[in-house]
């Protein structure tokens, strides 16, 4: 039965794994050029204070710089385990916590602009654990048509097992909150060459080609960044 | 097409688990890839240009029916994705070749243009004659016409992507270089890059004596099209070629995805004006306009100028 216009996603109860309530929430800096290093310094310095603090009930999942796509630009991901509670718990501590508002302060110079979404994880991705290095990662973000989640999962559900040829699948999420119906995937390759040849190794699978030809006709826009990971980053 | 009401698909229509496409079935059965259904976006009816008189051939009277005249303008909003069994990389690019293509926009400070050029212009050509970088300078211009205060920058990579992570490898321990990126990071607004690779059917940019202007032209396509694109455009691309005008044709691989630039060099404006209405007069160029406009979501064309150290002059 098609469900009414502007309704919430059922996904809630369809694609995030039962046995968690991890929200995970991204966010994008577009920093200025100039300042890249300094914010690269300052984020460092502080970051990792509050994923090893228990008070905070918040974990870094990654952070990364883009190297192709938007440069210029830093990638967070946070993940909290507690859900909305936690998210809310945290953010009402660092209000009360100068030195995280001072970083801010200092921070918010070297932005040009940033924006965040919060996330689920599909349920049939692998949790984002972290690992050891080199790697590069590739966030491709799709954009979809507004009531295409349900079916995107549904193809999504049955293709993953293409592609975990190198563990190249880090995490699947998909946007609640900021812009809607956004999915992004994160990949780790080695190197650009593995990347290719990791990917091309999807076509001679049987079942790839329909996953892509379901897939696409519900995408609006993608985008593909390749990042590389920051000194702090669990995820190297 | 089912629906009655327009923009159907934007209500409940296409909510339903695997409705929007009416996918569900067994894959081993036999129509594989059965067409889409539309998500049943029927259009409010525009005033229709009609095909071009010249597509009265018998592949446009199959177009041209009653029947499929909707489809056109179906055609239109909800696109039609052909079933592909292999990357867009083995089937659209240079088999020939390994070569990979990086180009750079960057938006300067108005106030720095020049001071960005001029710091361009001595760091770069290094780069490109040092053997010990795998990379070479294919073109550098300033838009003219377009996003102004925007420099551009076309690299190639003849060894692909090893020869990229060496090059990012050397540079990163380059003193010259980093400097280089200190001092120009103050002069930059923004900057992006993707990295493309060439169609097979398109001209390699080789190096060229000025004056010209160039022409990017960058379109986004929607999703699943590209092979109809590359297509339409390794018949057409024959129709361009009255005034050496083709210099490079480009689909994307990392960075924003479905977006191709196709790269021209015209004399000046004018030359430019008269080489693009030949191509009307020539058969066959109308369909190519007919089958691929279509496909895009949306289209730019900048308008460049090249710098001194160009080899693209």
């Amino acid at each position: 039965m098609p469900r009414a216009a502007g309704s919430a996603p059922c996904l809630c109860t369809r694609w995030i794994p039962k046995e968690t309530s991890n929200l995970y929430k991204i966010q994008f800096h577009n920093v200025k050029p100039e300042c890249l290093d300094a914010y690269n310094s300052l984020t460092e310095e502080v970051l990792p204070k509050l994923h090893s603090d228990a008070d905070y009930p918040c974990d870094l999942v990654g952070n990364w710089n883009t190297w192709y796509g938007e440069q210029d630009q830093a990638v967070h991901l946070w993940r909290f385990s507690g859900g909305y509670p936690a998210l809310m718990d945290c953010m009402n501590k660092l209000k009360q916590n100068k030195e995280y508002l001072d970083f801010r302060k200092e921070r918010s110079h070297m932005l040009l602009s940033r924006r965040n979404q919060l996330l689920l994880e599909f349920s049939f991705w692998n949790e984002p654990l972290p690992r050891k290095g080199p790697n590069i990662y590739e966030l491709r973000t799709y954009k979809l048509k507004p009531g295409t989640m349900i079916e995107w999962g549904n193809n999504w559900a049955r293709a993953i097992k293409y592609r975990q040829e190198n563990q190249e699948a880090v995490g699947g999420f998909f946007s609640q909150i900021g812009e809607l119906y956004v999915v992004h995937h994160l990949w780790a390759y080695k190197d650009l060459q593995s990347r290719e040849e990791t990917r091309n190794a999807a076509w001679r699978k049987r079942g790839w080609d329909e996953n892509v030809y379901y897939t696409v006709p519900l995408i609006r826009t993608m985008e593909s960044r390749i990042m590389i990971p920051l000194k702090i980053s669990p995820l190297q | 097409m089912n629906e009655t009401s327009p923009w159907g698909a934007l209500g409940g229509g296409a909510c339903s688990p695997g409705a929007g496409l009416g996918m569900e079935q067994d894959p081993s059965s036999a129509s594989r890839f059965p067409p889409h259904q539309t998500t049943a976006i029927v259009p409010i009816v525009p005033s229709c240009v009609p095909p071009p008189p010249a597509l009265l051939t018998a592949r446009s009277r199959r177009a041209y029916s009653r029947d499929a005249e909707g489809s056109w303008f179906r055609s239109l909003f909800v696109h039609k994705v052909d079933p592909r069994k292999d990357a867009h990389s083995n089937l659209l690019s240079k088999k020939e070749t390994s070569n990979l293509y990086k180009i750079q926009f960057h938006n300067v400070k108005p106030e720095c243009l020049d001071a960005y050029n001029s710091l361009t212009e001595e760091v770069l050509p290094k780069l490109h004659s040092d053997a010990d970088y795998p990379c070479d300078l294919v073109g550098n211009w300033n838009t003219w016409y377009g996003e102004q205060d925007q420099a551009v920058h076309l690299w190639r990579f003849s060894g692909g992507y090893p020869a990229l992570m060496d090059c990012m490898n050397k540079l990163k321990q380059n003193k010259e270089y980093l400097d280089f990126r200190k001092e120009r990071s103050h002069m930059l607004l923004s900057r992006r890059n993707q990295l493309l690779l060439e169609f097979s059917f398109w001209n390699e940019p080789l190096p060229r004596k000025g004056p010209n202007i160039y022409e990017l032209r960058t379109y986004k396509l929607k999703p699943g099209t590209m092979i109809e694109w590359g297509n339409n455009w390794a018949r057409a691309i024959k129709y361009r070629q009255e005034n050496q005008e083709a210099v490079g044709g480009f689909f994307s691989q990392i960075g924003e995805l479905y977006v191709v630039h196709h790269l021209w060099a015209y004399k000046d404006l004018q030359s430019r004006e008269e080489t693009r209405n030949a191509a009307w007069r020539k058969r066959g160029w109308d369909e190519n306009v007919y089958y691929t406009v279509p496909l895009i979501r949306t289209m730019e064309s900048r308008i460049m100028i090249p710098l001194k150290i160009s080899p693209l002059q």
